[in-house]
C-alpha cells in the first residue's frame, strides 16, 4: 500500500472531481488535494510538496491526459500517475500503459479511487 | 447511400450490444442500481423520422448529450434521456456528494459524465473489435425539443440524409428512467463501416 499525502485530480468534469475529492476526504482526511480541469489549469498550479498520487482523466479541452502526464512525470517524479478515462480503447490503454502510467476506466466509484491509490510506483 | 445487408446489420447488432453492455455496467455503477438494456436495434432513416421516434416515446422535452467523434468512422452519437427524470438520475449519480438543494446546479455538468461514459464504452468497443482507434471530441449538452435537441446535434447539417439510427434503451427499473443512443455516421463512413464488418466476417469465417 502507497503512502497517500498529496493528489491532484485533473478531470474537465467538475462533476468526477467532486466525486473523487468527496472519496478522498472520506478515506484520505489528512490528504493535501489539489484539482485543475485541464493542462494549463495542472500546469499554473503552485503546488510545493510533494505528491503521492496524481489521477487525470484522457479527454479533455486543449492537451489530452497522456500527454500532460508526460510532463507531470517529469515535474512530480515520484507521483503515481493514473489515467482514469471514460475513452477505454486498447489504443488509449496502451499509450498510457507504454508512457509508465496506470489505465482506470470511468466511471467514479469508491472501490475504483481507493485501488487507484494503493497502487505502487512503476 | 450504402445500406447494410442483412448480415452486416446482424452483425453490428452484436458488435454494439457488446459495447452496449459495457455501457450499461458503467451506467449501473454510476447509480448504484440494475440497468436493463434491450436489444440493439438498427434503422436507417431521415433525420426527421428519427425526431418523430424520440419525440414518440419521450413525452416532449429531452436532455441530450452529444459528442463528435473520428477515425474509422466518423459522426455523431447522441444520448438523450427525458428532462422530467434528469434531475432523478442526477441525484441517483451523486447520492449523498452534493447537499439535495444544490443538485441542479450540478445536472448538466453530470449528464455531461453520464453521455461521456455511455458514449465512449459504445465507441471504445467498437474500436476495439475493428483493431482500429475512434478518437472522440469533448462532449456537448443541448435539452429542449427533440427537434431542437436534434438541430444543435448536427446543427451545420452534416446528416442530413443519412441516419444510422442505432436505438438501444436503457431503463433504471426502479426509476423508470429510459434513455436512448443514436448514431448519425455520414455516407463514407456508412462505406468503411460496411468494409470493416465485411473483414471482421471474414477473419471470423477464415
Amino acid at each position: 500500500m502507497s503512502e497517500v499525502e498529496g493528489v491532484l485530480v485533473i478531470d474537465d468534469s467538475r462533476v468526477s472531481r467532486l466525486m473523487v475529492n468527496a472519496i478522498l476526504k472520506q478515506h484520505y482526511p489528512d490528504a493535501h488535494l489539489y484539482e485543475a480541469g485541464n493542462a494549463e489549469e495542472t500546469l499554473a498550479l503552485e503546488i510545493k510538496e510533494e505528491l503521492s498520487h496524481i489521477i487525470c482523466d484522457f479527454n479533455m479541452p486543449g492537451m489530452d491526459g497522456v500527454k500532460l502526464s508526460t510532463k507531470l512525470q517529469k515535474l512530480y517524479p515520484n507521483a503515481i500517475i493514473t489515467l482514469l478515462t471514460a475513452n477505454i480503447q486498447a489504443s488509449i490503454r496502451n499509450k498510457a500503459e507504454d508512457q509508465g502510467l496506470y489505465f482506470a476506466k470511468k466511471p467514479v466509484t469508491e472501490e475504483r479511487i481507493l485501488s487507484i491509490l494503493s497502487k505502487t510506483k512503476k | 447511400m450504402t445500406e447494410l445487408d442483412e448480415l452486416q446489420k446482424d452483425m453490428l447488432t452484436e458488435l454494439f450490444n457488446l459495447g452496449m453492455g459495457s455501457a450499461a455496467a458503467a451506467l449501473s455503477e454510476m447509480v448504484s442500481e440494475e440497468v436493463l438494456l434491450s436489444v440493439p436495434e438498427i434503422k436507417f432513416m431521415q433525420k426527421t423520422e428519427l425526431t418523430n421516434v424520440l419525440d414518440a416515446d419521450s413525452g416532449g422535452q429531452i436532455s441530450g448529450v452529444s459528442q463528435e467523434f473520428h477515425g474509422m468512422i466518423l459522426g455523431k452519437a447522441l444520448l438523450t434521456f427525458p428532462s422530467e427524470k434528469s434531475l432523478e438520475l442526477v441525484r441517483l449519480i451523486l447520492q449523498d456528494t452534493v447537499p439535495v438543494e444544490n443538485i441542479s446546479e450540478f445536472e448538466e455538468e453530470a449528464l455531461l459524465e453520464v453521455g461521456n461514459i455511455i458514449i465512449n464504452a459504445g465507441l471504445s468497443s467498437l474500436a476495439d473489435i475493428f483493431e482500429d482507434e475512434i478518437t472522440s471530441d469533448l462532449p456537448v449538452f443541448n435539452s429542449g425539443s427533440c427537434e431542437e435537441v436534434i438541430e444543435q446535434t448536427d446543427k451545420n447539417e452534416e446528416y442530413q440524409s443519412t441516419v444510422l439510427y442505432l436505438q438501444v434503451n436503457f431503463t433504471i427499473e426502479l426509476q423508470q428512467i429510459k434513455g436512448y443512443v443514436v448514431y448519425l455516421l455520414n455516407v463514407e463512413s456508412m462505406e468503411n463501416l460496411a468494409n470493416s464488418i465485411d473483414k471482421y466476417i471474414s477473419k471470423l469465417i477464415n
